[in-house]
């Protein structure tokens, strides 16, 4: 039997969301055994998933108060965090699989491996205390989609893609009882059938609350959802509560606008799988409860605001909805708990309704304005997002489109760029040309800098200079990592790199940064070579376009 | 720490109960050492809530402590009491007179407050945030010994560290170390700067450095 450990100290989502991987792996190998090493607080939620064999626990916060608290003598600190970690030595681990990536997550990756000498995926250190990255996939995640302002994959394919793992959706991932899941059916059919005229009422559920202000939608667009919804014969909204007096109250504050009449449910996590089960769809600005639906395959209408990155860990079902404010225009990094500034209002998050259920009104609906919907689309690589209707962000999305494009080239993944770049003109002609012209020249200025200092090293080689003019032309080539162009992605990769030399002489260093440089350099030309192809494609189809219109007008049709 | 004690007996209450007196200080109540307990209890009920573990400091002899576990029997309420008395004599006392037959109660009498922060009992009641309630009487009596409870600074040398460590493979490393440096030398000045990490137990440490230097509410960062 393999054991194999996924390492994730990270919070509830992440730590669900880990469902998607758990799936796939025993898909693929039945006999696996696997266990989760994650931070005691966060326990509560495995109970959830499916198919884990043990969850191992570090119980922080009991370490932190040891810790930070004079009273106490730090080496039971450090004996409690050792005695959590003692339970993971007694198991010979054949994969270890870093999910969160973090610094005490790779220490410890490191840690285990050593003694089992298992495989890793993800990122560790190595013995010179520099980082070691399993594939190019890990340095995806770690080097540049916390960097890289377009975010080119989701989570959830980079989990897959960095543990070599094929991303399987079949399969039952969350664990329910049969007991809620009857109770929920009985009384979500019960209503589904209140219409009275022999109709089925579609049954959709309003998650209210988050554990941020700056997510939640605000009290007034939730009623105003909730009136269009009741106004509307074929639908029937219903509020998910948790049993938390602040969000039973938020819901009794709702109610009384409808004279008490709306239905709520209460829910713990475990009941609200067997309620999500139900639902026709739900409506969440929520990141964990998006992550539960996703696993239960049941749609949503993400309702995305404050911090929540959705190109990173959007929902990932493809019947899905995401509602989000221009993507350009958001910050991403705004402060916890500040009240939401959002242009989406009850109405657009309707709308966002009637497209789930007819797509084809994608193309009629109007939103308010910087309001945009996108729908995640499942492409020859994994979950992609498309705007299908609202405010489109050309200029993003085409950053988007593309940096996936250019990385899973750089990747060597065998993908077919042509149906890429013909989605790419499709949807944004109109904006490829000044789009092109720009990353040109950014491209082209990278390059420059890129020869900059390889001359400069040369010169260091051949003892004709000392160091400094090489040290300033690197300063400049890495600034190019936070210009956020396609040419930034291979900056990116070189930085990570280049960060975790470990060479012992200078002789060496110098061989290895060449190496490195010149590796940057054929990034660049697989850059440069996808907006030729692109470009290539653009006129082709300029050119075709032109005679059709040329032969229109001869034909007089 | 403790004051010098020039006078102790035990007298009788007006009610009737025994009562200890130290250097001609009552204890408890001259008059009514249970009415005094049953207000002690009333004053402090609110803080007792949502917490499973109380602390009491001053034992004396116990007529509050009795108050308060009946208080407790009456609400339902069950919670572990730790009580701290410097004074052995006192406890003995109490103990001989059969006062101290308490349900759920562990009496610490006469311990240093340093040996008071190595007992795993303590630390765990501590960890989970316990109630703490002063006897009055006791808590003025040993004012010097109880503030230095509670405004207690451990030492952080390795050598007074290594008695904490259960852990072989960790007791084993540490013990390297020069044993008069702290833990945080060790993980801040020693590892951090290695060049080679050639013990496999520098990468534990390194993963506690980081975690020992997050907030609790902190979400985990990402390497760049």
């Amino acid at each position: 039997m393999k054991n194999i450990l996924i390492i994730n100290l990270r919070r509830y989502g992440d730590i669900l969301s880990t469902g998607h991987l758990i799936n796939s792996i025993l898909t693929k190998e039945k006999d696996a055994s696997i266990s989760l090493l994650i931070y005691e607080e966060f326990q509560g939620i495995t109970k959830l998933l499916k198919n884990i064999s043990q969850v191992f626990t570090i119980k922080r916060n009991d370490i932190l108060t040891l810790k930070k608290n004079a009273l106490f003598n730090d080496g039971l600190a450090i004996d409690q965090f050792a005695h959590d970690i003692n339970n993971l030595k007694k198991i010979n681990w054949s994969k270890i699989i870093n999910y969160s990536n973090d610094p005490i997550s790779s220490y410890l990756t490191s840690y285990i491996n050593n003694l089992n000498q298992s495989s890793f995926y993800g990122v560790s250190y190595n013995h010179h205390n520099l980082l070691s990255y399993s594939n190019g996939w890990a340095t995806v995640f770690n080097d540049i989609l916390p960097t890289f302002r377009f975010t080119p994959f989701n989570f959830v394919d980079v989990y897959h893609r960095l543990s070599e793992t094929i991303f399987i959706s079949e399969g039952e991932k969350i664990l329910t009882r049969p007991a809620h899941n009857k109770m929920a059916f009985d009384n979500i059919s019960k209503i589904r059938k209140s219409a009275g005229n022999g109709t089925e009422l579609k049954i959709i559920g309003i998650q209210l609350k988050t554990s941020d202000v700056s997510k939640d939608i605000p009290f007034g667009e939730i009623v105003k959802l909730v009136d269009l919804l009741l106004n509307n014969p074929e639908y029937y909204p219903i509020l998910l509560v948790a049993p938390t007096e602040e969000e039973k109250s938020y819901a009794n504050r709702i109610n009384k606008y409808f004279n008490n009449t709306l239905v709520s449910v209460e829910a713990d996590f475990l009941a609200l799988s067997s309620v999500l089960l139900n639902l026709d769809l739900l409506v969440t600005p929520d990141t964990v409860i998006k992550h539960l639906a996703d696993l239960l395959e049941t749609p949503l209408v993400e309702v995305s605001l404050g911090q929540s990155p959705f190109f990173k860990q959007g929902t990932i079902n493809p019947h899905s909805i995401i509602l989000t404010d221009l993507v350009s225009s958001r910050n991403f990094r705004i402060e916890k708990n500040k009240e939401p500034e959002t242009n989406i209002t009850g109405h657009d998050i309707y709308n966002a309704v009637k497209c789930f259920f007819d797509p084809r009104l994608d193309n009629t609906l109007t939103f308010t304005s910087k309001v945009s919907l996108y729908r995640p689309i499942k492409d020859d690589v994994g979950i992609n997002y498309t705007c299908t209707s609202g405010t489109k962000d050309h200029l993003f999305d085409l950053s988007r489109s593309m940096s996936r494009v250019a990385l899973l080239k750089i990747l060597k993944v065998n993908i077919n760029t042509k149906i890429h770049y013909q989605n790419i003109i499709l949807e944004h002609r109109h904006k490829l040309k000044e789009w092109m012209e720009t990353q040109k020249i950014e491209i082209s200025e990278a390059s420059k800098c890129l020869l900059s200092a390889l001359r400069n090293l040369l010169s260091i080689k051949e003892k004709k200079a000392g160091g400094k003019d090489f040290a300033h032309s690197l300063e400049i080539l890495l600034d190019i990592c936070n210009t956020n162009s396609l040419a930034s992605l291979a900056t990116l990769i070189f930085r990570s790199k280049i960060d975790n030399l470990s060479s012992s002489t200078m002789e060496q260093n110098i061989k290895d940064v060449e190496l490195l440089l010149f590796e940057l350099k054929s990034n660049l030309q697989i850059i440069m070579e996808s907006t030729r192809e692109l470009e290539s494609l653009f006129y082709e189809d300029k050119k075709l376009e032109t005679q059709r219109t040329k032969s229109i007008e001869v034909t007089g049709i | 720490m403790t004051p010098v004690i020039h006078s102790y007996e035990i007298k009788t209450s007006k009610q009737g109960e025994k009562t200890p007196v130290i250097n001609g200080v009552h204890l408890h109540s001259a008059y009514d050492p249970m009415k005094e307990a049953a207000n002690f209890v009333e004053k402090n009920i609110h803080l007792l809530s949502g917490r499973n573990s109380i602390i009491i400091l001053g034992l004396g002899f116990g007529y509050h402590i009795k108050a308060l576990i009946n208080q407790m029997k009456i609400s339902g309420e069950k919670k572990e009491i730790f009580v701290i008395e410097p004074n052995r004599t006192v406890w003995e006392d109490a103990k001989e007179l059969g006062l101290l037959d308490l349900e759920n109660v562990t009496i610490y009498a006469d311990i240093t407050v340093d040996e008071l922060y190595k007992d795993p009992k303590i630390i765990k009641c501590l960890l989970n945030k316990p109630t703490i309630l002063a006897h009055p009487a006791s808590f003025n009596f040993y004012q010097d010994y109880f503030s230095n409870f509670l405004g207690f600074k451990a030492s952080q040398k390795i050598h007074d560290t290594l008695p904490f460590i259960t852990d072989t493979e960790l007791s084993e490393y540490l013990s390297k170390f020069d044993s008069n440096i702290t833990l945080e030398e060790v993980l801040y000045d020693d590892i951090s700067k290695k060049k080679v990490l050639n013990n496999n137990v520098d990468f534990l440490m390194l993963a506690y450095r980081h975690l020992s230097s997050q907030s609790s509410t902190e979400k985990s960062e990402e390497i760049l």
